[in-house]
């Protein structure tokens, strides 16, 4: 009986070792190399590995690159995650009424998630630059138009990527509010409709708490996501975090002085270090406001 | 079970073994994907030199433009780069600083005379590539536009004065024409726009270890590089060449890829091609960048013999002729070959590339250039920006090269 059990476990571990070799040799082993790597000067250049101490760390915060970087990830992540979530809610809601195409709604909403990000990426380039047709309908409204094109005009190149993401990102999140929407019990609306609740009373009483758990996926994995923003910066400003700056974001940065160029892995794996306890720092935040692990309902 | 499993092990033992054998010895080459018309010539090229050297075969390893650096880069760094190497002109100083690529000196002795662009591949007085395919650029403008602007479409500007002036004529044409295509920022390239107009004015990037970018000559050709780029059209290459295209671009800065779009989709306007200009000084001449591609064996390889063999067959005449009408440059490095483009003589735009090939100089060789460069553009950026007067963003610039020169 004994030595079943013994083998039953061996089997077990044969089984799951392709997947546990793989996250250590490829996720584990990276990880934890590039912490080490991040107080060395290491660079794939001219190979030398030398123990620099923090020095990395230090040199970091005073470039003023660096810090640029850091100052637009955090108005990436400040400035998208509150709009999309509340689009993502409303389209949720929206959608989720007993309205004639419904299904088409949810679908053409959803859309803009599913056509990659590099292709989305290069039509708003050319939907914003300058004599583009997003200028020509800012002007046909009157507004003000940037001398250079949205996205080589220093004051809007950062929110014109934004508002890009917002867009795509509004309509997956949807799908997810949908699903939680859907969970909710029927029983819940009816039992209020009877105590005489009105519209407004159920969505503040029923339908926002019970869209807690599905609020705090979609906040926390988006953030996330935008802390790491990358392709859309990438290819909006030509590769080059510009004009003057005003789009590098950290893990730009980390490409442009990591992976290219004088390849300092050194200072590249410092910066990545800094954007991991930033989102860190975030997310254990996010989890105490949302009170993680409360029950649901009240 | 048992029974499959050996025969299965036999199969890979027999399989194994044969593959270790090996009688001819491969030469590995790494080379830059451009097009596919490229693909079918260098394929030819090949099959027609392992068949005059039964013995070498030669295994291709394709790369591009967008990661073909980086590719470069991580193949030394882990020991796997290929026997031979193709890199752009401003890589081979900076490979060749690191001792990853051979010195060829003595095999390029007897080929300085038939072949053209050797500059950038020589560091220290040593010669680490063979010019291959070079490349320049000239200034293509609408002649349409100059007509309308009320000037000569015969007679393209001839110095800065003159290409400031017709540019803001054609700007003032309308809402959507503009006369000047300025370069917005893109890394390693926008250096390439400007070092032009400071070698025109006698200014200079280093000389020796010492920044020159802070000298009167350096600022004047960046303040006339702002206010050029003031009245033009600000946008990234890819962009500008398709204004041009589109009849909207009076004046653009461009290489023989621009000729290869016409000869895909001809513009519906007349196009000319002229010298960049220089100031109106007794001693300024024309200039522009030199790039190119050059043909370097790695340090490590143990095929130098055979890789020679093959680089000197890839740039003798007939061979670069081909592959440099294939992949659609006009500027052989093989002077035989450049002459036989000059004597098919018909597009007249590809004759002012070889002209301009006479003043035209490669990035200034130093082991950090990759670095320097990347301050002259951010340089350049915040002048186009106007976020501060030329004089001081390049002092500051200067000061940051100084640092960088004296860190290593």
């Amino acid at each position: 009986m004994k030595s079943n059990g013994l083998h039953q476990r061996s089997t077990t571990y044969i089984f799951i070792s392709p997947w546990v070799l793989t996250l250590l040799v490829f996720w584990l082993f990276p990880l934890v190399y590039s912490l080490y790597l991040s107080f060395t000067d290491y660079s794939l250049g001219n190979q030398a590995l030398n123990f620099r101490g923090l020095s990395n760390y230090i040199n970091l915060f005073s470039d003023t690159k660096f810090l640029a970087s850091l100052k637009n990830t955090l108005i990436f992540v400040i400035g998208t995650i509150p709009f999309t979530t509340v689009f993502a809610l409303l389209l949720a809601l929206l959608v989720n009424r007993k309205i004639r195409f419904a299904t088409f709604f949810r679908s053409a909403y959803f859309l803009p998630s599913l056509v990659a990000l590099v292709v989305m990426a290069l039509v708003f380039t050319s939907l914003y630059q300058k004599g583009g047709y997003l200028e020509f309908l800012f002007s046909m409204t009157g507004l003000p138009t940037p001398e250079r094109g949205f996205l080589l005009t220093e004051s809007t190149a950062l929110y014109s990527i934004m508002f890009m993401d917002v867009w795509i990102a509004s309509g997956y999140y949807m799908l997810i509010f949908l699903a939680g929407l859907k969970s909710i019990p029927d029983e819940l609306y009816e039992a209020a409709e009877l105590d005489g609740a009105s519209r407004v009373q159920q969505f503040f009483k029923i339908t926002l708490p019970a869209l807690r758990p599905t609020a705090l996926y979609i906040i926390l994995i988006n953030t996330i996501k935008s802390f790491q923003v990358f392709i859309e910066i990438y290819i909006m400003s030509n590769d080059s975090g510009g004009p003057n700056n005003a789009t590098t974001t950290i893990v730009y940065y980390i490409y442009d002085i990591g992976l290219r160029g004088v390849f300092d892995m050194g200072m590249a794996s410092a910066a990545a270090y800094i954007l991991f306890l930033m989102i860190l720092i975030v997310a254990v935040i996010q989890l105490k406001l949302f009170g993680y692990g409360k029950a649901t309902y009240e | 079970m048992k029974k499959t499993i050996y025969i299965i092990l036999a199969f890979i033992l027999i399989f194994g073994l044969s593959c270790g054998e090996k009688e001819e010895s491969e030469l590995t080459f790494m080379h830059f994907w451009t097009s596919e018309d490229v693909r079918p010539v260098i394929n030819l090229l090949v099959a027609e030199f392992e068949a005059a050297n039964p013995d070498i075969k030669i295994k291709l390893i394709d790369l591009n433009w967008s990661n073909g650096h980086d590719k470069i880069t991580i193949s030394f760094g882990t020991k796997s780069a290929a026997d031979i190497i193709e890199l752009g002109s401003d890589w081979v100083p900076e490979f060749a600083a690191k001792d990853l690529l051979m010195d060829l000196s003595g095999e390029s002795e007897p080929y300085m005379d038939s072949l053209m662009g050797w500059e950038a591949a020589i560091m220290n007085d040593k010669i680490y590539g063979f010019p291959w395919m070079l490349g320049t650029r000239v200034i293509f403008y609408n002649k349409n536009l100059m007509t309308e602007a009320g000037l000569n479409p015969k007679i393209p500007p001839r110095n800065w004065e003159e290409l400031y002036d017709y540019s803001k004529k054609i700007n003032e044409l309308g809402e959507q024409i503009y006369g000047f295509g300025s370069n917005a920022y893109e890394k390693f390239r926008l250096y390439k726009k400007f070092l032009p107009f400071l070698w025109a004015n006698n200014g200079k990037v280093l000389e020796g270890d010492d920044c020159m970018l802070e000298s009167p000559e350096a600022v004047e050709a960046l303040k006339y590089y702002v206010a050029l780029s003031d009245i033009g059209f600000l946008e990234s290459q890819r962009q500008l060449d398709d204004k041009f295209m589109a009849g909207e671009l009076g004046f653009i800065i461009s290489g023989d890829w621009l000729l290869r779009m016409m000869r895909g989709n001809p513009p519906n306007f007349q196009v000319g091609a002229c010298l960049i200009p220089a100031p109106k000084k007794d001693n300024a001449r024309s200039a522009s960048f030199l790039g190119g591609e050059f043909l370097t064996v790695n340090a490590r390889s143990d095929k130098k013999k055979e890789a020679m063999k093959f680089i000197q067959f890839l740039v003798s005449k007939e061979p670069n002729l081909e592959f440099n009408l294939a992949a659609g440059s006009v500027t052989p490095a093989n002077k035989q070959a450049a002459a036989e483009i000059l004597r098919g003589g018909a597009n007249p735009l590809a004759m002012v590339f070889l002209q301009q090939l006479n003043y035209a100089r490669p990035s200034p060789v130093h082991p950090q250039w990759v670095q320097i460069q990347g301050v002259i553009e951010e340089a350049v950026q915040k002048a186009i920006y106007h976020k501060g007067q030329p004089a001081e963003i390049l002092k500051e610039a200067c000061d940051q090269i100084t640092k960088i020169i004296n860190e290593e």
